[in-house]
């Protein structure tokens, strides 16, 4: 799963540890996330979702296709 | 400080600090073995283990207990690149994993201190009652660790755990059949002990590399 949380992060100014801080996680959570190392809970999803106050599906989306017959897949 | 110049001062931190500790502990197994008859060549290799396993444990919860005390070490070696103090419940945290740690070492190397001090049977049980009580107080900070945990501290100790069941349950099943066809040599208990704390640490170690590096 990819994620925009990185920008999302960055246009408000916070540090991993202010994130971590707003959704109830560890800094290395929010680390994990945003390197695509962990994928978040549902409850964490929509937890990231509403702080941003934007749709999930705009925040997380599937990995890039790479290829037009991966692309037609999803 | 670049992230490079970072990376190298933690690598050399813990470099010293595990020489130190390495150092105090080999002196006082040095002076342990003077003080009997057995030498470290009589020991079976599950206690060798056991007391690697033990001493490194100890090493690593007094590290990260005197991070969260001692700043600088905290900044070079816990949260290299937080950007701001630990907070108090992420210190008291710290200090949980540590004391757990801490007691998982003593407990490995309790059972091989009986042994290499020749104890009586009065002094066995009362190391074994003593194992029992530390067992119990470890299970506690276990559970406390799990209930604090955010998710990702708990998918890396559930990811752990299920590596260290499929990879020992195979292991124990060949090593069973081989056994039980007199082709491998017969384990003991403390044997099978000394390998699970062998992979569990090897596993939770890779994990938690390959998941919170950055």
């Amino acid at each position: 799963m990819e994620n925009r949380l990185k920008v999302l992060r960055a246009e408000r100014g916070w540090s991993q540890a202010d994130l971590g801080d707003r959704l109830g996680v560890s800094r290395q959570a929010v680390n994990a996330i945003e390197t695509g190392k962990h994928d978040p809970s549902l409850p964490l999803a929509f937890r990231i979702a509403a702080l941003f106050a934007l749709p999930i599906e705009v925040i997380f989306h599937p990995p890039t296709a790479s290829t037009p017959e991966e692309a037609n897949r999803d | 400080m670049t992230s490079h110049a970072q990376i190298y001062t933690t690598r050399i931190s813990l470099a010293a600090a595990g020489a130190l500790l390495g150092g105090g502990f080999g002196y006082a197994v040095g002076h342990l073995m003077k003080s009997t008859s057995i030498s470290l060549g009589d020991l079976a290799w599950s206690d060798l283990v056991a007391m690697t396993l033990g001493a490194s444990l100890i090493g690593i919860g007094v590290i990260a207990a005197l991070a969260t005390v001692v700043r600088k070490l905290r900044a070079t070696i816990i949260e290299p690149t937080a950007g701001r103090p630990m907070t108090p419940a992420i210190a008291r945290f710290y200090r949980l994993q540590a004391l757990v740690l801490v007691l998982a070492g003593v407990m490995l190397l309790l059972p091989v201190a009986g042994l290499v001090r020749d104890a009586g049977a009065s002094v066995r049980m009362e190391l074994f009652a003593l194992v029992v009580l530390m067992f119990g107080l470890q299970t506690y900070g276990n559970l406390l660790i799990w209930r604090r945990s955010d998710e990702f501290l708990r998918k890396i100790i559930a990811d752990t755990g299920a590596v260290c069941f499929w990879v020992l349950q195979g292991a124990l099943f060949l090593w069973a059949a081989g056994e039980h066809l007199s082709i491998l040599p017969r384990l003991s208990s403390w044997d099978a002990v000394a390998i699970l704390m062998l992979v569990y640490s090897v596993a939770s170690v890779s994990i938690s590399l390959r998941r919170v590096a950055s």
